[in-house]
């Protein structure tokens, strides 16, 4: 963690329901020092967590810096996070020309996106090139009308934590509930950078619904040396979908953004077991 | 022609007093009861500011989060806050009325549907917490174009070269945080120390309607009676909360807590 490497005190602020349900991850930050902050209002998730976050920030800029893990936010801090996390798409872009000599031509990067900051990451590099990128938003369960697809299902523009983007709203303009069985996707909003690639048609934006992200995970975990969190499950629902229709000569690349031990309890819940 | 909030700050000057400026959310703790509160304390107060409720409030701490969830609860939407709007200037024409909340809500309803809106139910002016300076010069003309004022907003960290800016495109009333918080937090820099602040501000044009707000109740309030303005927000949403636990009426609770503050600043 950056606050530790620096000698700087930190305090995480994390919706209730998140501590609950990502409790690896809550560990892992407080022995790195983190103090964690629950948020007990509204839904207890992201969407609560950053508005929390503001406030502190707002009542305390004379002495703390506030750093947003996702692309969402007023404008500085959507670019500091995408700026940082870049360095994925950066290391990938000399993997790939190591693997095929160039960046081919026919190739596809999948991304899970909620916040937005992995898809960013992952993609930024390859901006200028012919790669594909295909975001995958949280469908929520299946049988729910609730989801943290803003884009997929057409949500309208409207203004979050200070930034307009296409968001899950009501009529009026009251921000709308979301549901996903993974907790890094469910926030209502989409992140303005990944609004104006829908708008610029550069990405394309699908969802997959939580059961279709765990039977990913599930396939995935058993053909593969790996382990993908619930969030990149996601992106790995709509390779799946994708491949058959594909040539072999195409080129499918999945960021596995996430290790699944911090999703253990949930998965635990939904499969009875989890192994890793 | 005069606005009736440079009309309301005139008379306090008159009578050399700081205007007393409430803030109640609409439909908190009922959508009748909120037109009650506002009719009662517009004996006391000066100038009424009214929050239309957003269900993620950045700016706001625990006790105005409590009234808008209150009141969205109870299924307030901005049709409503219009005709609470309109019921009270009907029976006080005299008394401006402010309304405060979050621009999606207009975004949504569109610019010029909200301020028809406003026009026809007689609201006198708009403070809209997340529409910062600059980006807030278009819909600002537009309200100026409707004889509606928009209020900026001025914090301890604008700087002065941004602060002569924002001043020099204000209407008849700028509105300046007293400190780094949200609303209702506790007044953690010294009443002396926000008048110097305020007396900086007044410099670059003393003619403009200058209100401190912030972590202002009863205990502070006297200390800042120097100011044009003194607008006092939480304290009323954290009666109304107390009032219902007690099981009290909120409207007879608030039209006493009202009175106090006023008494403090004459």
């Amino acid at each position: 963690m950056a606050a530790k490497k620096f000698g700087l005190k930190c305090k995480i602020f994390m919706g209730t329901k998140d501590i609950k349900r990502q409790r690896p991850n809550v560990e892992a930050m407080r022995k790195n020092g983190a103090l964690i902050i629950p948020v007990t209002t509204g839904s207890q998730t992201l969407v609560d967590a950053v508005s929390e976050c503001m406030r502190y920030w707002v009542s305390n800029c004379d002495t703390t810096h506030m750093c947003v893990g996702s692309t969402v936010g007023p404008n500085i801090f959507i670019k500091i996070c995408a700026w940082s996390t870049a360095q994925i798409s950066r290391e990938l872009i000399v993997q790939v020309k190591e693997e095929f000599g160039k960046i081919p031509k026919k190739i596809k990067l999948l991304n899970c996106v909620g916040g937005g900051s992995s898809a960013m990451g992952f993609w930024n590099e390859f901006m200028d090139t012919d790669a594909e990128f295909v975001g995958i938003e949280a469908g929520g369960p299946k049988k729910s009308k609730l989801h943290a697809a803003p884009l997929t299902n057409g949500s309208k523009i409207g203004i979050l934590h200070g930034a307009a983007q296409y968001v899950i709203q009501n009529k009026e303009g009251q921000i709308g509930s979301t549901e996903s069985i993974s907790a890094g996707l469910d926030y209502p909003g989409i992140s303005p950078l990944h609004c104006f690639l829908k708008d610029a048609k550069r990405a394309r934006y699908t969802s997959a619904s939580d059961e279709e992200a765990l039977k990913a995970y599930q396939l995935v975990s058993k053909l593969e040396n790996i382990s993908p969190s619930l969030e990149p499950s996601h992106a790995f629902a709509e390779a799946i979908k994708i491949a058959p229709k594909l040539k072999s000569s195409d080129v499918i690349i999945v960021n596995s953004c996430g290790d699944s031990l911090k999703d253990k309890d949930i998965i635990k819940q939904k499969l009875g077991s989890y192994i890793r | 022609m005069k606005s009736e909030i440079t009309l309301a700050f005139e008379k306090c000057k008159k009578e050399k007093r700081p205007a007393l400026i409430t803030y109640t959310v609409a439909g908190d703790n009922t959508k009748n009861n909120s037109l009650k509160i506002l009719n009662t304390i517009s004996k006391h107060a000066d100038i009424l500011e009214l929050g239309f409720p957003h269900n993620t409030p950045i700016a706001d701490g625990g006790q105005i989060q409590g009234s808008a969830h209150r009141a969205l609860k109870n299924g307030i939407t901005l049709k409503d806050v219009f005709q609470i709007v309109k019921k009270f200037k009907k029976t006080n024409s005299g008394k401006p009325l402010i309304l405060m909340g979050y621009f999606n809500l207009i975004y949504q309803r569109g610019e010029n549907n909200f301020l028809k809106n406003c026009k026809a139910a007689g609201v006198d002016g708009l403070i809209i917490v997340d529409l910062p300076y600059p980006e807030n010069k278009i819909f600002a003309n537009k309200c100026k174009k409707k004889s509606i004022n928009f209020i900026q907003l001025l914090s301890p960290t604008t700087s002065e070269d941004r602060m002569k800016k924002i001043i020099k495109d204000s209407h008849d009333m700028v509105y300046y945080i007293s400190m780094l918080s949200t609303t209702g937090g506790k007044l953690k820099v010294s009443p002396k120390k926000i008048l110097e602040s305020y007396n900086k501000i007044k410099r670059i044009n003393p003619k403009k309607n200058l209100v401190i707000g912030f972590g202002i109740t009863d205990k502070t309030i006297s200390s800042l009676r120097s100011a044009n303005g003194l607008v006092v927000g939480s304290m009323l949403c954290k009666s109304i909360t107390n009032s219902l636990k007690m099981r009290q009426n909120p409207v007879t609770k608030l039209d006493k807590v009202v009175y106090n503050l006023k008494r403090k600043i004459i």
